[in-house]
């Protein structure tokens, strides 16, 4: 294909317009280099970089019964840090907020409990995890605080390890504009308040032994303060059909009724096109039956591209090469609670897709997958 | 330091240089190769100083390096690098020289961030830094641009000199010479069209790159058989303290980098990559994709022997196909504008490389490298367009089934299989001697159908031999390296190549560089951008019953180290393109018979100057180069024989690239280029050529456009910015993963393209076939919208 082009009297004409275009563009640069290249524009000063909360544990509850030999602070972090934050700055360009309390937190965690050495039954606590994380929902947003935290018990001269106390403490706030700094606080101390509780709770197993233990407590020598979930699954209905990649990581179930949210990819064929789509927050909600079993119900929206089988005689529009689809799956999962193996899932799949001026299309079908939990 | 004392010096190292063979016998040797402490990686361009007498080298491309004229007695042997802790080595010689064993270094404790992008590439010492135009390339540098997509191949079009040629091409051109006079060598083994068709990138993962050295002009002897550049890439050869590797996960575009420790001597790399563009896919209905894997294996048998076994392999399956798209258009806009267009293109291409390499310190003076190896190359594309005309009567006569179209087909095939063998001999402390021999033995296979006719085919397998030397002096503040590189292609006469290298250390921090260099090429690329509608490969053609390529390069050059961190450079050169060839593809079939009929020699040149400022301060590192340039050919079949300007010229090339460390963990980058544009020629007349099938009654016609005058007009000029953001993952998908695979890095790279979208640059221009003037033609960009692209990197 010959392409050579461009009359003199084009580019003349283009040039001149060309040529304010560039003066405009040269100041914007010039001006972005000068705001970058002088020290005092470093961007922390602009922004806090750090916040300071005030958690010095909780002093409602008192846990004097319990006594703590010593808390050990195993994170990589500062002793005082609980968050990293991204926040924007010149609404553009993220920049990390570090969240750090007043005093260490392993300082912090020790108010209320007695702590002199001559104790016959004692604790040594750990820390693991102990950060705030914020999650993004599809219509909200929630705010965590994750928390690995092994305890030892010390029984005269003895030490043995009793468990790790997992938490995923979610915090509700008071009201729709309380603060961050006052949400943290709050947040921690709800959460120190737990703890104090599930310590007493152990430290009373003691004496009665028909007590329950705390349902955030694993005993199992072997568990994992996160699992990596690797599913391949396939579907199909009534001319439809389709298969599934799905990942994404869980923490050590503590409850039989929990939410996780994975990233699903998922090609679908039926008569009229080929699809792949993807959903990034597909919301599990699970309901443990037994250590092997639990019944899962997730729902999905998922974007994707289409690839029409027959062009002439849809005569699909640029709008209808991309869909969006609602999708729900119903399953039993065998899946073995805080243990690394094979997972399997069995259940009905429907899906809802929208595609610009046509009928929405409904699909429904059986649903297999097979996984590895990491 | 006085002019005149300095004059003295010059005199007296000449007269030193003379005798140097006749003192070198009380004089000894010290060699070895300088490894990282943790990854045991060769460290390329470290500096070896010797404390007491004020000399030094630098480590060359396999981390080895030799110091000779080292009198009996003990010494102290410095050795820093850029990003590890200066490490200091006594040493006694005695009645001999000494091969160190492996000289480990340990990194810094310090950020990988706080290691700017410029700082490695800064001015050193000696042996590299003789090469007069040669710019290091690292892979955190190529990390750093942010359209580079962590590819080598866009990297380098940020260096000042190298330019792209067609907007969807990967092929490049180097002050002013042929895209098909580049070498790209892998570890030493020639690639022939090291790119992919997607993307536009190269066939190399960046994640096993080591360095490049990019040697723009007046290379050495050691180099030969390209006109213009050299890029040289050395890769990896496997961490050995463990499993290490890097991923980079994404659903259509993904690449994993592994290395790891073979038993006790042994390392090895795997790598891979795989392209598959889901959006023509979905919209074209075309197949597009590409992946490229290598294996390495480095035994290191004692001290003095190390062997290296590399493999790699690329494939890319390219294919656009816009009759499907344009049905959607039609559909979209309601009428039926594009139902009787077909266009489509289709590139198939397979790159294969093997070697074998054998390093071997026979004495501390003396270093023999060799190498065998097996590169090949295979290409098929195919382009068509095709316009259905309404019904057209002509006299008596009415015609349906009248196409207006272009169609090209054009095969090639190369392969080379080549030994070579290198040794470098350290006469004294001020005297290297390096000397070589290559053979290569070539097959090449081309074809080509233009317009559904056949324009020959050619099968060609000749060999070529290839002897080079070059000395090395130093003479206080003098270095020279005088060589000369013969070579015999085909059974056909010898022809040298003599070259000349010269780094002067003046006061006050200046450098004066200079080169004089004879180059010959032998394989040449056919030119097919004027029938093709994008030519995204070279198509080697062997100058059989040809004399070789022929440029004479001159070039000065002036550095000026402004502070340790920050270097100016201006360079000055000049190319006399004695003998260019070029393919007329229009030929009237009855005149040919053979490709090599279509052959056409000519002449031309190239200067320019070029100024560069890299360097960091504070947080903000990078560089900024300004190009000036001209370029002409002239070719007697072409505008009568007149000069004109190049195709690919660019009078002026400003290059910013800036990397801006805010936080440990945050980093932006930004880059811009402005370009002027390149040279086309204006339409005058349209000639069509017709065919007519009596068989299916169908009409084709072939129009080609004539201009009166070549090059006569410029494009306008590109202007592009791009950003990008590199954050540490804090929390997500990607920090889990990380923490799960205990990572030691995890980064988040936000790619902001094309802020200058409101400008629209245009590319082409497409002549239309009616009009009036100011319709005449159809300009057609790339990039009208800007675009976000996100990336993960986990280091592990």
């Amino acid at each position: 294909m010959n392409k050579n082009c461009c009359s003199k009297t084009w580019c003349q004409k283009y040039g001149s317009l060309q040529q304010i275009r560039n003066c405009r563009l040269l100041t914007c640069i010039i001006c972005t280099i000068l705001l970058f290249s002088h020290n005092d524009l470093y961007s922390q000063k602009f922004l806090n970089d750090t916040i300071n909360i005030d958690f010095k544990g909780d002093s409602i509850l008192s846990a004097g019964q319990v006594c703590i030999k010593g808390v050990i602070d195993n994170r990589d972090e500062t002793p005082d840090f609980v968050m990293y934050r991204t926040k924007k700055k010149f609404l553009i360009l993220p920049v990390d907020q570090e969240i750090l309390t007043i005093k260490p937190v392993s300082e912090a965690i020790l108010n209320g409990f007695r702590t002199n050495d001559n104790c016959n039954l004692s604790y040594t606590i750990h820390i693991n995890k102990f950060e705030i994380e914020k999650t993004q929902g599809r219509f909200s947003s929630s705010t965590f605080l994750v928390a690995d935290i092994p305890v030892y018990e010390h029984k005269n001269d003895s030490s043995h390890y009793l468990g790790t106390l997992y938490y995923d403490h979610q915090y509700h706030p008071l009201h729709k504009k309380e603060l961050f700094p006052e949400s943290a606080q709050n947040l921690l101390n709800n959460w120190h308040i737990a703890f104090k509780t599930d310590l007493i709770k152990l430290n009373t197993l003691q004496d009665n032994s028909d007590k329950e233990l705390p349902t955030n407590l694993i005993i199992a020598p072997n568990d994992k303060p996160l699992y990596l979930h690797v599913r391949t699954g396939a579907f199909a209905g009534r001319n439809w059909y389709g298969l599934q990649g799905e990942i994404f990581f869980s923490r050590p179930e503590t409850s039989n009724r929990y939410k996780t949210t994975s990233g699903i990819v998922r090609y679908q064929n039926n008569s009229d096109y080929e699809s792949i789509s993807i959903g990034r927050n597909s919301e599990h909600f699970t309901f443990r039956k037994n250590d092997n079993l639990s019944l899962d119900i997730d729902l999905n929206i998922l974007l994707g591209f289409l690839k029409w089988k027959d062009v002439k005689m849809h005569n699909p529009t640029l709008y209808q090469i991309i869909n969006a689809e609602v999708s729900s799956i119903q399953s039993i999962i065998l899946d073995r609670k805080n243990k690394q193996g094979f997972t399997f899932r069995v259940g009905t799949i429907e899906a809802l897709a929208y595609i610009y001026n046509k009928k929405l299309q409904f699909h429904a079908g059986g649903f297999l997958e097979f996984g590895y939990k990491f | 330091m006085s002019r005149k004392s300095y004059i003295k010096k010059i005199i007296c190292g000449i007269l030193l240089c003379i005798s140097t063979n006749y003192i070198s016998a009380q004089n000894f040797a010290v060699s070895g190769y300088l490894i990282d402490a943790d990854t045991k990686e060769t460290l390329i361009g470290a500096t070896v100083y010797l404390s007491d007498k004020g000399t030094g080298v630098i480590t060359d491309r396999y981390g080895y390096f030799q110091l000779a004229g080292i009198p009996k007695g003990e010494h102290l042997l410095r050795l820093s690098y850029v990003g590890y802790e200066t490490l200091e080595i006594k040493i006694e010689i005695k009645d001999k020289g000494i091969a160190l064993p492996d000289i480990e270094m340990k990194p810094q404790s310090v950020n990988i961030e706080e290691v700017t992008i410029a700082a490695s590439s800064i001015s050193k010492a000696a042996d590299r830094q003789i090469e007069t135009s040669m710019i290091e390339l690292t892979p955190q540098m190529i990390q750093s641009i942010p359209t580079a997509r962590n590819d080598v191949f866009s990297a380098i079009k940020f260096l000042p000199g190298i330019d792209r040629t067609e907007p969807f091409s990967p092929l490049f051109t180097v002050r002013g010479g042929d895209p098909g006079e580049n070498a790209v060598l892998l570890d030493g083994v020639m690639i022939y069209n090291p790119y992919h068709s997607s993307m536009s990138s190269g066939i190399f993962n960046t994640q096993t790159i080591k360095s490049v050295d990019m040697l723009v002009g007046g290379f050495g002897a050691e180099f030969g058989g390209r006109n213009s550049s050299v890029m040289y890439i050395s890769t990896k050869d496997g961490d050995r303290s463990g499993l290490h590797g890097e991923i980079e996960p994404s659903t259509f575009h993904s690449k994993a980098f592994f290395e790891f420790p073979v038993g006790d001597k042994g390392s090895a790399v795997i790598a891979g990559r795989y392209f598959f563009d889901i959006v023509p896919y979905f919209i074209m209905h075309t197949k597009s994709y590409f992946y490229d894997y290598n294996f390495s294996y480095t035994c290191r048998l004692n001290p003095r022997h190390r062997l290296t076994g590399k493999y790699f392999q690329a494939h890319d399956r390219n294919v656009i196909d816009m009759n499907t798209f344009y049905q959607y258009i039609d559909n979209t806009i309601g009428w039926n504008m594009y139902e009787d267009f077909s266009f489509i293109m289709t590139d198939k291409w397979t790159n294969r490389a093997a070697t074998l390499i054998h390093n071997w310190s026979l004495s501390p003076a003396v270093f023999i490298r060799s190498q065998i190896y097996y590169s090949s190359h295979s290409s098929r594309n195919i382009s068509n367009f095709d316009y259905r005309l309404p019904e057209v009567i002509d006299g008596d006569s009415t015609f349906t089934n009248i196409h207006l179209m272009t169609s090209s087909e054009f095969k090639n095939r190369i392969s080379d299989l080549s030994i070579k063998t290198r040794i470098n001999y350290s006469l004294a402390r001020f005297n290297t001697l390096t000397a070589g021999v290559e053979y290569n033995d070539y097959s090449f296979r081309n074809s080509a159908v233009i317009n559904l006719t056949s324009q020959g085919q050619l099968k060609h397998k000749p060999c070529q031999w290839s002897i080079f030397a070059e000395n090395k002096l130093e003479i206080g503040p003098l270095k020279l390296r005088p060589g000369v590189r013969s070579v015999n292609y085909d059974n056909k006469e010898w022809l040298h190549e003599p070259r000349v290298n010269l780094v002067l250390t003046l006061p006050d921090e200046f450098k004066l560089r200079s080169a004089w260099g004879l180059y010959h090429q032998y394989v040449i690329s056919m030119n097919t951008n004027e029938i093709e509608m994008n030519q995204s490969v070279d198509y080697y053609f062997p100058l059989t019953n040809y004399k070789p390529g022929k440029s004479v390069h001159y070039i000065v050059g002036l550095d000026k180290q402004l502070n340790p961190a920050t270097v100016i450079s201006l360079d000055l050169y000049y190319k006399d393109i004695q003998r260019v060839y070029t393919f007329d593809v229009n030929q009237a079939d009855t005149k040919v018979i053979t490709l090599s009929d279509k052959l056409q020699q000519g002449s031309g040149n190239a200067y320019g100057a070029e100024l560069i400022l890299k360097g960091s301060k504070n947080n903000l590192s990078g560089w900024c180069s300004y190009g000036l340039s001209w370029a002409n050919r002239q070719y007697p079949f072409i505008y009568n024989g007149r000069k004109y300007p190049y195709d690919y010229n660019r009078r002026h090339t400003l290059k910013i690239l800036a990397n801006y460390s805010l936080t440990k963990s945050l980093e932006y980058n930004v880059s811009f280029t402005y370009l002027s544009g390149i040279h086309r020629s204006i339409e005058q007349v349209r000639q069509d050529y017709y065919y007519y099938d009596p068989v299916s009654e169908e009409l084709s016609i072939f129009p080609i456009w004539i201009s009166n005058e070549k090059n006569n007009a410029r494009m306008p000029a590109l202007i592009n910015l791009d950003m990008s953001i590199k954050k540490r993952l804090r929390s997500g998908f990607g920090k889990y993963f990380s923490e799960l695979i205990q990572a030691k890095e995890s980064y988040m790279i936000v790619t902001l393209h094309n802020l200058t979208f409101f400008r629209r640059n245009v590319e082409y221009f497409f002549p239309l076939y009616s009009g009036s003037d100011d319709s005449r033609y159809l300009p057609i960009g790339t990039n009208y919208l800007p675009s976000v692209g996100f990336s993960y990197s986990i280091k592990f």
